[in-house]
């Protein structure tokens, strides 16, 4: 078999590549990091597949390792040529198994082959993947590092030529150890050591197989026992009972006889109670009913008594009858009377009033004199007043004028000088002062003496001025003098016409008065006029006629009102005022005489009272009243002790009876109900004592059954589990004498294999050893000897040295030599090509000389491709 | 008013589950302290009764601590009713005898009708022999009444079935039955008897093996008399759940491999520490995979309260593997190959030991 060509397509570093391989020898110089290792794997894969599918390291899983760097088909082709055929292979590698194509083309015939099928590397080398490998692929040594005791191993040690022939032993001594541990043929095997558990467990399940019975009958024994502690407890309960009754009894009649006396004591308290109630043949009163009766009895005759002193006296019943009659028609009510009296009064009020205020007789008769005089005339008296007034103006500037012709007169020579205007200035003064004087004192509120007064004081004043402010002024002249003199005349004629004036005005005859007869006519002329007017307003006066009018009213108001009674008389204030009295004093007759009819009635009312109470108490009615009552009373305390006795005798027995009636009913129905035994109290005392003691007993022998049960129970539970690990173990043991069988199977098996591996390849291998060992070192292998586990030893001085304790150049020969070997003896029926990594690393340059010449001898059997990184050992 | 209905507790039962030593005895007083746990859960939810439809107890011969516990924890909670309905496995007279708590109330071969209430009748009748139909005809209720069956058997569509216990449910329908109680089957079960009544399992209380597997509890029953209602609710109480997986390995190669896809199969199931573990493994390795069966039971054995592992795998040989291997083990291979005298799977078995061997690695 060999290999013709190959086209890398995409594969690891690998791309679109292209090898052609010849017969022999094919040396492959190239740098480290080329992709030797890749190429070898990328030959295998197009033999094999690729491999570690399913692990999941990079290194492990040559789909992920390989995986082209760049994109493009992973896979590629190689051409090779067998059993004189030539075949081309074509895989392609996709992401998983199942999507990798493969394809065989016969190149021949250029036609798909069916030859072989995708497992080509099986079929066409009768070797699995890891075998091929351990075989053509000889090692791969690095050129820039040092050599590993790994590589060393690699190289050197049979055992990883032929697989896990090194694990034999280790192999064979485990299962022998797991057999020995499971041994049932020996005390210390699980097997034996299980099986006598199971003995012993079937054993205790055997010896427990009749507990559930014993248990059965311990819990009935104990269900006994218990039934009788209830049982003794019972007839314990019977006898205590019965002592009980005992007792009871002696209480019973204890009680019974108390019983009696008390209603014995209250049956006498009732006799003599119906001997007090006998007084009273009818309803027996209560005290307070007759305490009432006496009160009510004894308060009427104190009623009578006052009726008796409110009885009216002859006179008084002479003036009540009076009264009664002048009131026959009802006493007048208090607001009327009232009314009435309040009239009398106005009406007295009014009177007195009236009489002050009306004018006399002389007066009415002045006043008609006066009447009839100012009636018709015209003249008032401010009209003489004025028309006097101006007259006395015109005589006070006449004398004014007088008084300066006079001054003028004086300081003229024709005319004296002196004092006379002075002296009249000063007359003129004193005569107002005495008017005003006699204004003030005598006639008060005259105003005519007032301005008259005034008028001369101012007169006399202005005098007395001129003929200080004339001094020594001289007068005028003459014809002043006259003018003044005219005028003089002018004014005393125009008061001599004024004066005939007045005169007419007062009816007096002309010239007839002088001025001061004229000035006491005109004063007297006023104040008559003002006496006219004083009593007609006294006579004419309208509040005085209205008061008349309300006299009359209520004379006539006081006559309506007083006349029904009988009281017309002349004097109504009286009438009035007596009216009031009578009918007070009507009134109070009237209620006294009604008071005694009360208390009269009052007394008799009583009396029918009690002697209604007396009857309803079943009595016949005695002449004194109070006396019977009082006996009434007596009787009675006499009922109310001997009720109260027998109430609290009824007591007495009822609190006995309250107090004891559970006892009573106990009594009574222990007497009824239970029988006594004819024991006494002491032999059921003894009995009692006796079944308690019983009792103990059978609560001890109960607590220990109990005891037994809860063991049994125990056991029991343990026999259950017991069974259950009588199961279990014998399902082990079941599925360990299997395991048993089989590891023994497994360990003859695994002898028989390595056996019949040595035979298959120990001697081949050898004489394939001995041969490429002569190759390389023109020695003969006679030292060296290769056991049963393919494992190789070197003889040195009579005792076989591993040949791990050569040399290291020694070392990587014979392992070199070993796979050759291992190659020609496993591939017997298609020779293959060998790939040699770089294999002549460790060799000096003697054996590299004679590994050169091992390698061109190698390469006429075989195809051989060698990849090296080193021009020296190409 | 609430009721609680519960069935097949099989008080005093043997375990079925490869318990041993410590746990063995811990588990077994769980099982027997699940009826008063029920007790304790029904007087803190004030509930009025507590339905037993049958399998109280797991054997005809009942051990004194069980029928002493259990009549303990009757009188204990003396504001509860108790009905008891006897099942094909306690037909014993543990809770018979003269010491009978008097809230316990108990069925006969004969119809036996409680009044709970003005409004609620209990019916219970202890099924015996196989001629049940006459029995279960024979029923009357009142259609004015909320009405409750209690019955403990099995439940079967052949109106001619002569096995024990058989309840043909078209014997029960249209009679005023508002929920049939059952008890027998250990699964809860759940479903329509007709227009107006309700049949229900509620499946034993806990697990006792891997038999049982999964949710176990009881039904809740909330009656509305006014409204002529009843709800219902299961509520799980199981201390601890079972669980059972079947895990295919075939190609896994690797201890680790196997452990990831049998701990992925039992995080699928949501199991807890508290709960037990039976896993089967299944399926193919190769003769050569690294798979060490012990070391993956003991990190269950480590999680679990409880955990079996069972290997039920065979090996696989692939004879053209090794049909050019010229090493040691292709020869030993190839010889066990050839061996007519083993069957296939003791060829593979010798083959795993012998490479095992090879590898130096654990037999």
């Amino acid at each position: 078999m060999k290999l013709i060509s190959c086209h890398i397509a995409n594969f690891g570093k690998l791309k679109d590549m292209t090898l052609q391989f010849k017969e022999g020898e094919n040396v492959i110089l190239e740098n480290n990091g080329w992709g030797k290792s890749t190429l070898a794997a990328f030959i295998r894969a197009m033999f094999y597949g690729l491999s570690g599918e399913r692990k999941r390291t990079e290194t492990a899983n040559e789909r992920r390792r390989f995986r082209p760097w760049q994109n493009g088909v992973f896979g590629g082709q190689l051409t090779f040529e067998t059993q004189g055929k030539t075949y081309t292979v074509y895989r392609v590698f996709g992401d998983r198994e199942g999507h990798d194509e493969f394809r065989l083309i016969d190149e021949n015939t250029g036609l798909v082959s069916a030859d072989f099928s995708e497992k080509l590397g099986e079929e066409l080398f009768k070797l699995d993947r890891e075998s091929f490998m351990r075989t053509v692929f000889i090692s791969q040594a690095d050129c820039e590092t040092a050599v590993t005791d790994d590589i060393h191993a690699r190289i050197s040690n049979l055992t990883d030529i032929t697989g896990d022939m090194k694990n034999y032993d280790s192999a064979n001594a485990a299962l022998t150890t797991r057999i020995n541990a499971l041994t049932p043929d020996r005390k210390t095997g699980a097997l034996y050591k299980r099986k006598e558990e199971i003995l012993s467990l079937n054993r205790r399940i055997r010896e427990a197989e009749g507990l559930e019975e014993t248990l059965k009958a311990a819990e009935e024994t104990l269900s006994g026992k218990e039934a009788e502690i209830r049982k003794t407890e019972e007839t314990y309960k019977y006898y205590v009972k019965q002592q009980e009754i005992l007792n009871a009894r002696e209480k019973a009649e204890s009680l019974k006889g108390r019983e009696e006396e008390l209603t014995g004591r209250r049956d006498l308290k009732k006799e003599k109670l119906k001997t007090t109630a006998a007084y009273f043949p009818g309803k027996v009163p209560e005290a307070s009913e007759i305490r009432a009766a006496v009160n009510i009895y004894t308060e009427a005759q104190k009623k009578e008594e006052r009726a008796e002193a409110l009885s009216f006296s002859a006179e008084e019943k002479k003036v009540f009858l009076r009264l009664k009659e002048t009131f026959a028609e009802g006493i007048p009510e208090e607001g009327f009377l009232t009314e009435v009296r309040k009239a009398a009064e106005t009406l007295k009020d009014t009177k007195t009033r009236t009489e002050k205020n009306r004018p006399a007789e002389e007066e009415e008769a002045r006043y008609q004199e006066l009447k009839a005089l100012y009636e018709e005339e015209q003249v008032t008296p401010e009209e003489l007043t004025s028309a006097w007034e101006a007259r006395l103006k015109k005589e006070q500037e006449t004398e004014t004028l007088e008084e300066i012709l006079e001054l003028k007169e004086e300081d003229s020579p024709g005319v004296k000088k002196g004092f006379g205007s002075v002296i009249f200035g000063a007359a003129a003064c004193v005569t107002g002062a005495l008017i005003l004087l006699i204004r003030m004192t005598v006639s008060k509120g005259n105003q005519l003496l007032l301005i008259l007064g005034i008028t001369f004081v101012a007169l006399g004043a202005l005098l007395i001025l001129l003929k200080l402010l004339a001094g020594n002024e001289n007068l005028a002249d003459h014809t002043e003098r006259e003018a003044l003199e005219e005028r003089i005349r002018r004014l005393e004629t125009q008061i001599e016409a004024m004066d005939r004036k007045l005169e007419k005005k007062l009816g007096i005859e002309e010239g007839s008065l002088n001025k001061e007869a004229l000035e006491s006519a005109v004063l007297l002329k006023i104040r008559e006029y003002q006496e006219y007017e004083r009593l007609r307003e006294k006579c004419e006066d309208p509040g005085l006629q209205a008061t008349y009018e309300q006299e009359k009213r209520i004379e006539i108001y006081l006559a309506e009102k007083l006349t029904p009674y009988g009281y017309p008389g002349e004097d109504l204030v009286s009438e009035a005022e007596k009216l009031y009295s009578d009918a007070e004093k009507y009134r109070a007759l009237k209620l006294r005489q009604e008071n005694a009819l009360e208390a009269h009635k009052t007394y008799r009312d009583a009396v029918k009272e009690v002697t209604d109470f007396i009857k309803r108490c079943g009595l016949t009615v005695e002449q004194d009243l109070l006396s019977q009552l009082l006996t009434m009373r007596d009787e009675l305390d006499e009922f109310s002790d001997a009720s109260e006795e027998f109430v609290e005798a009824s007591q007495d027995l009822s609190r006995f009876l309250e107090a004891n009636e559970e006892a009573l009913i106990q009594v009574k129905k222990l007497l009824e109900e239970t029988e006594v035994l004819p024991v006494s109290k002491e032999v059921l005392k003894y009995q009692a004592e006796d079944l308690l003691q019983r009792k103990d007993e059978l609560v001890r022998e109960s607590y220990e059954l109990k005891e037994r049960i809860t063991d049994l129970t125990e056991r029991r539970d343990q026999a259950e589990e017991d069974r259950d690990t009588l199961s279990r173990l014998m399902e082990q043991q079941e599925t360990e004498e299997k395991a048993f069988r089989l590891m023994k199977i497994a360990r003859e098996k695994l002898e028989n294999a390595k056996t019949a591996l040595t035979n298959k390849y120990a001697d081949p291998l050898f004489k394939s050893f001995s041969l490429y060992y002569e190759m390389i070192t023109q020695e003969g292998a006679s030292d060296y000897h290769l056991d049963a586990n393919i494992h190789l030893s070197k003889e040195e001085q009579g005792l076989p040295r591993s040949t791990a304790a050569l040399s290291t150049g020694y070392r990587d020969l014979t392992g070199i030599c070993l796979r050759c070997a291992l190659a020609e003896a496993m591939f017997q029926e298609e020779r293959p090509f060998l790939i040699l990594d770089d294999p002549f690393t460790n060799l000096d340059d003697e054996k590299l000389k004679r590994a050169r010449v091992f390698l061109k001898q190698l390469a006429e059997r075989y195809q051989v491709i060698y990849l090296t990184c080193a021009e020296v050992r190409k | 008013m609430k009721l609680i209905h519960t069935a097949d507790l099989h008080l005093d039962s043997r375990l079925t589950s490869r318990l041993t030593g410590q746990k063995r005895k811990e588990r077994r007083n769980e099982l027997l302290m699940n009826f008063e746990r029920l007790c304790d859960f029904a007087s803190s939810h004030d509930v009025t009764a507590i339905l037993i439809s049958g399998d109280l107890f797991d054997r005809d011969q009942v051990s004194e601590t069980a029928a002493g516990m259990v009549r303990a924890v009757i009188r204990a909670h003396k504001d509860i009713e108790f009905y008891y309905l006897k099942g094909n496995h306690d037909k014993g007279e543990a809770l018979t005898s003269e010491d009978v708590p008097v809230n316990l109330h108990q069925f006969g071969t004969a119809w036996q009708t409680y009044s709970l209430d003005e409004d609620i009748r209990i019916h219970g009748l202890e099924l015996t022999g196989s001629d049940t139909r006459d029995a279960l005809t024979s029923l009357k209720t009142d259609p004015d009444m909320i009405n409750i069956v209690m019955l403990h058997g099995q439940l079967t569509e052949n109106r001619n079935d002569t096995t024990d216990h058989a309840i043909y449910l078209p014997d029960l329908k249209f009679r005023d039955i508002d929920y049939l109680a059952l008890g027998h089957i250990h699964e809860k079960r759940e479903d329509r008897l007709d227009h107006r009544g309700i049949y229900v399992y509620p499946g034993c209380l806990e697990g006792r093996g891997f038999d049982e597997c999964g949710e176990h509890g009881f039904m809740l029953l909330e009656i509305h008399p006014e409204k002529h209602r009843l709800d219902t609710t299961f509520v799980p109480f199981a201390r601890r759940t079972l669980f059972r997986a079947e895990v295919d390995i075939t190609g896994l190669s690797t201890t680790k491999d196997i452990l990831s896809v049998v701990e992925k199969a039992l995080d699928q199931e949501k199991i807890q520490a508290k709960d037990m573990v039976q896993v089967r493994l299944t399926g193919s390795t190769e003769a050569e995979a690294e798979r060490d069966i012990s070391y993956i039971a003991s990190v269950l054995e480590d999680r679990y309260y409880m955990a079996e592992l069972r290997d039920e795998t065979v090996f696989m040989v692939h004879p053209e593997t090794y049909q050019y291997d010229e090493t040691l083990k292709g020869v030993f291979v190839r010889q066990v190959l050839e061996d007519g005298s083993l069957t296939e799977d003791e060829k593979a078995a010798v083959i795993r030991y012998g490479i095992l061997a090879l590898k130096q690695e654990e037999l």
